[in-house]
């Protein structure tokens, strides 16, 4: 059985993700991450995070096929789609996604939104 | 020269036939039909010299359109006699009655000519009756008799009157057809293609923009034709059934103002916007034809899109930087650590970071909104509940501000519910901006029997007099550049006011500088089902 736990960050942009890795390691989460869709199921094959924070626009394999690559599946993790589209609620329910945060977002949201669906390791 | 030498009742019925001739045919062409009078009269009335004098506005000089010389069979003009060399002349021609000067070179009121015009052309008796035109006095027809004087008869007045009268018609009909002219100039030179529509929808005339598109489509002349060869879509790219056209509304009485229609030429698979206007033609209650006029606006349409998408794009792409900045600024400011000069750059990135961050916004907004493409979809919107929301929305904005909702009753109206709340929020952004030393923001809803009014108040820094009616331009700052700055696009106010007008509503303020600002904005009753 995998291992359970943390939350896995996907973003194309380094500094984006870096931040996202101190925020929520901040807040006392395990962060894993990956750089577009196809590295995050690699990453996938070994645990399954309790949420995965996910971009859209990525190269390689960007979020809408990372979805559906996930569909196939018994089941998944939890998915909040971070977008800076001008509708994310729409980017979320298009791939069927748990929750939203838009580029750029507050501390606030962010811890809001990843307490929702996650726990601190410690 | 010889004298009609038949009896009375001769010379009248060729009088008659005259008349007859001359008052059927065409007379747009003034001055071939002023020749054709002037010759027509001097054989029936059996003169030799006969004219028609235009009088100057002024009343100073008369003029010479057309003079006929019998004898030589030509006509000339051009020649003038003025006021001040024959005043008594003048005097007679300024009553506008005949002037039947058997002897004219003793009668009082031509006598003043002798010299100078009458002996000249050997003009013993003369004979003027006054032209009209438009209720005004136009000039004279004249008739000169050479040789031995003459009676004038009251039968030669009475047929000079005619021929006069004929005179009239023909400058009127003259000045129809320069207006016409004029009118044809101007449909055959304008930028639109300009059709007139039939009550079956049928296309009966064109100026050559519109002849150019229908040879386009390769024909189209009837509604179904037309339907066959050209696709007609709405600004929003849904297909225009037959029954829908711009022409088919005007035909059922509507007034079509300059929508936007997609058309497809299906012979070449061409695709041209077109902005058309469209009204009936009434004859009474019936409507009898259309007018259509089309603007092709397909280079501003193409145009217009992609500024859009390079806002969007834009936007889009500074979202991402600016959020690492704003986070890593914000989380900086949370750390104990810092020294004391590093606090202030670290507030200073934060604040900087946050304009950005409205920067964005405001280039989404109007990248999505701009200029005539803001679709609603409309449901009911309960209006208390959402003026709180707002409120909600602004408290941790109005740190020094005490936000008051003042909304007694539960009021609908029927809107496009996030944007009805963008244009409150708007309102009450500014509201919170423009009071920096705090005070009361008032958030009221006035319901009425059709309408209902939103305003905002604030007791802030007001709006110059001399800005005020600026104040929703697209990109513009009452503050820019002043103490009061506190950045922007300046399309707040632009968007607000658009929301309301898109609803069938109106934005309007009041302010004093010093004293705070109250917008207002109206928007009509849901209908209750």
């Amino acid at each position: 059985m995998k291992s359970a736990g943390g939350i896995l960050v996907v973003d194309d942009d380094p500094d984006l993700r870096e931040f996202l890795r101190l925020m929520l390691t901040s807040m006392g989460f395990e962060v894993t991450s990956a750089a577009n869709g196809q590295e995050a199921l690699d990453d996938m094959e070994g645990h399954d995070p309790d949420l995965i924070l996910l971009d859209m626009k990525m190269p390689v394999m960007n979020g809408w096929e990372f979805c559906r690559a996930l569909e196939g599946r018994d089941s998944r993790p939890p998915i909040v789609v971070l977008t800076a589209a001008p509708d994310p609620a729409g980017r979320a329910a298009e791939v069927h996604a748990e929750g939203w945060l838009g580029k750029p977002f507050e501390y606030a949201d962010l811890e809001g939104i990843v307490r929702r669906f996650a726990s601190p390791a410690r | 020269m010889r004298r009609p030498d038949d009896g009375d009742g001769g010379a009248a019925r060729r009088r008659e036939q005259v008349l007859f001739e001359l008052a059927k045919r065409n007379k747009a062409d003034v001055a071939e039909t002023f020749h054709a009078i002037t010759e027509a009269t001097a054989v029936a009335l059996d003169v030799e010299r006969t004219s028609i004098w235009r009088l100057l506005p002024d009343g100073n000089a008369i003029v010479c359109d057309d003079n006929f010389v019998r004898a030589q069979g030509r006509h000339t003009a051009g020649e003038t006699l003025w006021a001040r060399d024959y005043p008594s002349y003048f005097s007679a021609i300024a009553e506008n009655r005949v002037i039947a000067a058997h002897e004219a070179r003793t009668d009082g009121r031509t006598r003043e000519l002798r010299k100078a015009y009458l002996e000249v052309h050997g003009i013993t008796s003369m004979m003027d009756v006054p032209i009209w035109h438009t209720g005004r006095p136009y000039g004279v027809l004249c008739h000169e008799h050479v040789g031995p004087t003459r009676r004038w008869t009251s039968d030669d007045e009475t047929f000079a009157a005619n021929l006069a009268d004929l005179a009239s018609l023909a400058l009127e009909a003259g000045e129809r057809r320069k207006a016409e002219r004029r009118w044809d100039a101007v449909v055959n030179t304008i930028q639109e293609a300009v059709f007139v529509l039939d009550g079956e929808g049928t296309i009966v005339q064109t100026n050559p923009l519109a002849a150019r598109m229908i040879e386009r489509a390769g024909g189209g002349i009837t509604l179904a034709e037309r339907m066959e060869l050209v696709e007609f879509r709405d600004e929003q790219g849904r297909v225009i059934s037959a029954d829908r056209t711009g022409g088919r509304r005007s035909l059922s009485g509507e007034i079509v103002r300059g929508e936007i229609n997609h058309l497809v030429f299906k012979r070449t698979g061409e695709r041209r916007s077109y902005r058309i206007t469209s009204a009936p033609m009434r004859d009474g209650d019936r409507i009898h034809s259309v007018v259509v006029v089309l603007a092709d606006v397909t280079e501003e349409v193409a145009f217009d899109r992609l500024k859009r998408e390079v806002l969007a794009a834009l936007a889009h792409e500074f979202k991402t930087p600016v959020a690492i900045v704003k986070g890593y600024a914000q989380h900086m400011s949370t750390l104990p650590d810092a020294s004391p000069a590093e606090r202030p750059m670290v507030a200073a990135i934060e604040r900087a970071s946050k304009r950005l961050q409205k920067l964005i916004d405001d280039l989404v907004e109007v990248s999505g909104i701009s200029l005539g493409r803001l679709v609603l979809y409309r449901e009911p919107v309960e209006l208390s509940a959402m003026l709180c929301s707002v409120a909600r929305w602004a408290a941790p904005m109005a740190t020094h501000h005490r936000l008051v909702v003042n909304a007694p009753e539960a009021v609908a109206v029927s809107a496009d519910r996030p944007r009805l709340e963008q244009a409150v929020r708007r309102l009450v952004d500014n509201a919170i901006r423009y009071s920096p030393l705090g005070g009361d923001v008032e958030i009221a809803v006035a319901p009425s029997d059709n309408d209902v009014v939103i305003s905002v108040r604030d007791r802030g820094i007001g709006i110059p007099a001399d800005q005020q009616n600026r104040i929703f331009e697209l990109f513009f700052r009452a503050h820019a550049g002043t103490p009061h700055d506190v950045g922007g696009l300046g399309i707040g106010l632009f968007m607000a006011r658009e929301i309301a007008v898109r609803h069938g509503g109106a934005m309007w303020f009041e302010s004093e500088e010093g004293r705070g600002s109250t917008f207002y904005m109206r928007l009509p009753r849901a209908e209750v089902p």
